[in-house]
C-alpha cells in the first residue's frame, strides 16, 4: 500500500481515539473539536488539489532556464518584485505555498526569492488587507503593510545568507 | 468563490495540456497524485490540531484571556500568535474584538505577523518539505521580525 495512505490512516485512527477519549469527559468538545477538523480538511481539499495540479502543469511545461531567468540567483530586483508579486496574487493558507516553493527551488530559483515569495503568501493578500483596515483601521494596516514588505526582503536574503542551498525533500514532489 | 476559479483554471490547464501532449499531461498528473498523497497525513494532523485548539480555546477566551496591557500582554500575544495558525478570516475579527477589549495596536501588530508568517503547528509540515535547518531558521526570522514590527509600532502609533 502507498505510504501515503497508510500514514494518513493511522493519523486518522489517532485523532479519533484522541476525541473518543476526549468525548467521555467532555462529548460537547470532542463534537466541536471533530467538526472544525471535518471543516478544516474540507478547506484543505477545495484548494490543495488544484495547487498540485498546477504545479504538476508547472513542471512539465516551463523549462528550468525560465525559472532560472525569473528567480535565479542573477534575477536581482526583477525575481523580489516577481516572488512578491506570485506571494500576493494568490489567495489559500501558507502550506499550499510549500509545494510551490520546492518546484521554484527544485528549478532553480534562489532562496531569497522562495522566502520572500513564502512571507508575502503569508501577510500580504490584497483582500486580507482590506479586512485588515475593516477591523484595526486603515492606518494601522498600511502601516503594518510598509514595515512587512522591507521586513519580508530582508528576511529572504538574512535566510539565504544562512542557509544558501536549502535541502528540498524530493520525495514530497516524486516519491 | 476562490476554490471554483482555481479548479476552473487547473482543469483547463489540464485539457489544454492534454489536447498538446498526452504524455506530459500524465507526468503532472502523477507528480500531483503523488505529492498530494505524501501531503495528506500532515495536512489531516495539521486540521486535527487547529480544530483541537479552536475547540479548547474559542476566539472569544482568548479575546478575554488577553486583554492585558503592557508588555506581558505584548509577548503572550506574540508568544499566542506564533503557536497558532488560525485562518485570516477569522484572526482579524479576533485582532479587532483583542482591540475592543483593551489590548494594544502594536502588540497586535506583532500577534497578527506571528499568527500568518510563524506556526509551530504548520512546522512539521515545512520541515517534511525543506528541511529542519530551514524551517528553524525561517521561523525564527519571521519572528524577530513580527516582534520588530510590533516595537515599531509602538513608536510610530
Amino acid at each position: 500500500m502507498n505510504p501515503g495512505i497508510r500514514s494518513s490512516i493511522s493519523v486518522t485512527a489517532v485523532v479519533v481515539l484522541i476525541h473518543l477519549a476526549l468525548w467521555v469527559p467532555f462529548p460537547e468538545l470532542a463534537v466541536q473539536s471533530v467538526r472544525q477538523w471535518v471543516s478544516g480538511i474540507g478547506q484543505v481539499l477545495a484548494i490543495v488539489p488544484s495547487v498540485l495540479i498546477l504545479i504538476g502543469l508547472f513542471d512539465a511545461w516551463v523549462p528550468k532556464e525560465v525559472v532560472e531567468r525569473g528567480f535565479g540567483p542573477r534575477s536581482g530586483l526583477r525575481g523580489v518584485l516577481l516572488a512578491l508579486l506570485l506571494g500576493t496574487g494568490s489567495a489559500g493558507p501558507l502550506y499550499a505555498a510549500f509545494p510551490i516553493g520546492i518546484s521554484l527551488l527544485e528549478k532553480g530559483a534562489r532562496t531569497a526569492n522562495v522566502v520572500i515569495f513564502l512571507g508575502a503568501w503569508a501577510t500580504i493578500k490584497i483582500p486580507m488587507l482590506m479586512m485588515e483596515s475593516a477591523f484595526l483601521g486603515t492606518r494601522f494596516a498600511m502601516l503594518r503593510l510598509a514595515m512587512t514588505l522591507p521586513g519580508i526582503i530582508a528576511c529572504g536574503f538574512a535566510m539565504e545568507f544562512m542557509d544558501p542551498r536549502p535541502a528540498t525533500e524530493p520525495c514530497l514532489v516524486r516519491a | 468563490m476562490f476554490p471554483i476559479v482555481l479548479l476552473a483554471v487547473a482543469l483547463g490547464g489540464v485539457a489544454i495540456s492534454g489536447f498538446r501532449d498526452r504524455a506530459r499531461t500524465r507526468a503532472a498528473l502523477s507528480y500531483a497524485a503523488t505529492s498530494g498523497l505524501n501531503l495528506l497525513p500532515p495536512l489531516l494532523a495539521l486540521a486535527a490540531g487547529v480544530g483541537l485548539s479552536m475547540s479548547v480555546i474559542p476566539p472569544s477566551a482568548i479575546a478575554r484571556l488577553f486583554d492585558a496591557h503592557g508588555t506581558v500582554g505584548f509577548f503572550l500575544l506574540a508568544g499566542l500568535g506564533a503557536l497558532l495558525t488560525i485562518p485570516a478570516p477569522i484572526a482579524y475579527p479576533l485582532a479587532g474584538s483583542l482591540h475592543h477589549m483593551g489590548a494594544s495596536l502594536p502588540a497586535l501588530a506583532s500577534f497578527i505577523t506571528t499568527l500568518t508568517m510563524v506556526g509551530v503547528l504548520t512546522s512539521p509540515l515545512e520541515i517534511k518539505a525543506f528541511g529542519r535547518r530551514f524551517t528553524i531558521i525561517r521561523q525564527s526570522l519571521s519572528l524577530i521580525l513580527a516582534l520588530l514590527i510590533g516595537a515599531l509600532m509602538g513608536v510610530v502609533l
